[in-house]
């Protein structure tokens, strides 16, 4: 038990140096790869082919197996970036601020599809292609805060400074986020708008609920896939004039 | 079997808004899977360059 | 010169307040752009009595959102430039203290002259009279705390454009904007405002020292 605990703490200390998380990841990407494009897959045909017809709404609702996971996953992304502001500010880890850095626009990815997929599926069940609803409302600033970080990164040109920028505001937001939320649903229920009844969800059936739980896991997965990805291209661009640069694509090479 | 696919398609006469949304995901990570590639690609190509 | 937290407030308090009453443009540029912002409103849209009534607590506020931001740029930017804020940060006394007195000093500057001019804009702009309390109390808590958020934009932005720091404080800025505008409309309807501000002021209570301390890691980061 002490050897396992060992083993994850030297893993965490060691992915902390650059060259070192470099070679592990290349030896993993294959693996992550197969395993998220396998599940993501997977979720979105059982999702898209395999669940009953809803009774309300037809077969549209299946924009719901994207829909929804890509706005949990714009939400639980936003809390990393925090958390690993958080380490960046405190601690001075220098890949924790790569890692907020690479996870942004993956983030902003994220929320962009759910906000248009949310907005693609209004217009046949709502009549709209927008409504200014508590969820919406509060998906588009988070983009807003997402644009924000971005820009404000590739804004200033020392990227460690960029880094600790991107940290303070992250950690800003995530105690703002809720007051947001919370303001703008109490806005919402104030100005209801009277000519439609917004349909939530579709109430789920076990049928219909567990594509959408394995799609949620797909996506978590490609998100871990993609930060990877991003990650390396990060410390790669960072420290490319560094000697374990060109000793690893040696080694790819071969 | 073509009417179980072009019911796929249809989807209930929704089709073209279910498979727009599909193509927005695709697109999206697509983007996301090609522009780091495309970064280390580059330096990769600007390291071989300076080791020759 | 005893040197505790007070005498440095002040002093500071009192040099930023003095170089700001030299400088009239300082005062009155924020006023002007919010009065010019709050007549392109009836100018563009339709000056007609009842809907500028009811578009008139958020046109306020939003007017007055913009003239706090443009305002804010130069709150930290000149004493960076001449090199001012390194001797403040180099001292031994607590630098979230400075913070905080250039923010008050700036809210003086600025938000007064916005509260002034937002009862003449109230007038324009066809709003009861039973309104004007909440709006002038709103806006006291709310334009504070938008300068406290600038401060961070400014901070982060340093020597850099405006826009960007706008970029960052206006998403933040949402749960003023509804409860100060969700008290002046309540206000209109006779009905019980003081919620608003009850929450608006608890977001300055935990605003006042996280920010302020934000603010101070953010400044730091131009000293790199």
């Amino acid at each position: 038990m002490n050897k396992i605990w060992n083993y994850i703490k030297n893993w965490f200390i060691e992915m902390g140096s650059p060259p070192l998380f470099f070679k592990w990841s290349s030896k993993i990407l294959p693996w992550l790869l197969f395993i998220s494009i396998t599940v993501f897959v997977v979720g979105l045909l059982w999702g898209l082919f395999f669940s009953p017809t809803d009774y309300k709404q037809g077969d549209v609702y299946r924009i719901i197996y994207i829909h929804v996971p890509s706005a949990i996953l714009g939400q639980s992304i936003f809390m990393f970036m925090a958390i690993c502001g958080f380490i960046t500010m405190v601690w001075r880890v220098k890949i924790s601020g790569m890692l907020l850095k690479s996870a942004a626009p993956i983030g902003a990815s994220f929320t962009l599809i759910a906000l248009l997929t949310g907005s693609i599926w209004g217009k046949p069940t709502w009549g709209t292609w927008w409504v200014w609803d508590a969820r919406l409302t509060s998906t588009l600033i988070l983009f807003f805060i997402y644009a924000a970080i971005i820009g404000l990164h590739s804004s200033i040109d020392d990227k460690t400074k960029a880094d600790r920028a991107i940290s303070i505001v992250s950690l800003v937001g995530i105690a703002i986020i809720p007051i947001i939320k919370k303001s703008v649903d109490w806005w919402q229920t104030l100005h209801q708008p009277s000519t439609f009844s917004l349909t939530s969800a579709p109430s789920m059936t076990p049928d219909m609920y567990q594509p959408l739980l394995l799609c949620v896991l797909g996506f978590y997965l490609i998100f871990a896939l993609l930060l990877t990805m991003n990650l390396r291209a990060e410390v790669v661009v960072r420290e490319k004039n560094r000697s374990w640069v060109s000793k690893q694509f040696l080694n790819l090479e071969r | 079997m073509i009417e179980q696919i072009s019911a796929i398609i249809n989807m209930d006469g929704n089709g073209l808004y279910v498979w727009s949304c599909l193509f927005i995901l695709f697109f999206i990570i697509g983007i996301n899977f090609y522009l780091p590639n495309r970064k280390l690609k580059k330096i990769y190509k600007e390291n071989k360059a300076k080791g020759q | 010169m005893k040197s505790n937290i007070y005498n440095w407030f002040f002093l500071i308090l009192r040099r930023d307040l003095l170089m700001a009453s030299r400088r009239s443009a300082t005062y009155i540029t924020p006023l002007i752009f919010f009065l010019i912002v709050i007549s392109f409103f009836p100018i563009a849209l339709s000056p007609d009595q009842d809907f500028l009534r009811s578009l008139a607590p958020g046109v306020i506020w939003i007017a007055a959102l913009l003239s706090s931001l443009l305002a804010i740029e130069t709150i930290f930017s000149e004493d960076f430039r001449d090199g001012t804020l390194d001797e403040f940060f180099i001292s031994n006394d607590p630098s979230f203290v400075l913070v905080f007195a250039k923010v008050l000093c700036h809210w003086l500057v600025t938000g007064f002259p916005i509260l002034l001019a937002s009862i003449i804009s109230s007038l324009i702009l066809y709003l009861p009279i039973s309104s004007l309390l909440p709006m002038i109390c709103s806006l006291i808590l709310g334009t504070f705390f938008m300068s406290l958020l600038g401060a961070i934009g400014a901070a982060l932005s340093l020597g850099k454009s405006a826009i960007l720091s706008a970029i960052i404080v206006l998403p933040f800025s949402i749960p003023t904007l509804l409860m100060g505008t969700a008290a002046v409309s309540s206000a209109i309807d006779y009905q019980d405002y003081s919620g608003f501000l009850l929450i608006m002021g608890a977001m300055l209570a935990i605003g006042v020292p996280g920010l302020c301390l934000l603010t101070v890691e953010a400044i730091l980061l131009n000293y790199e």
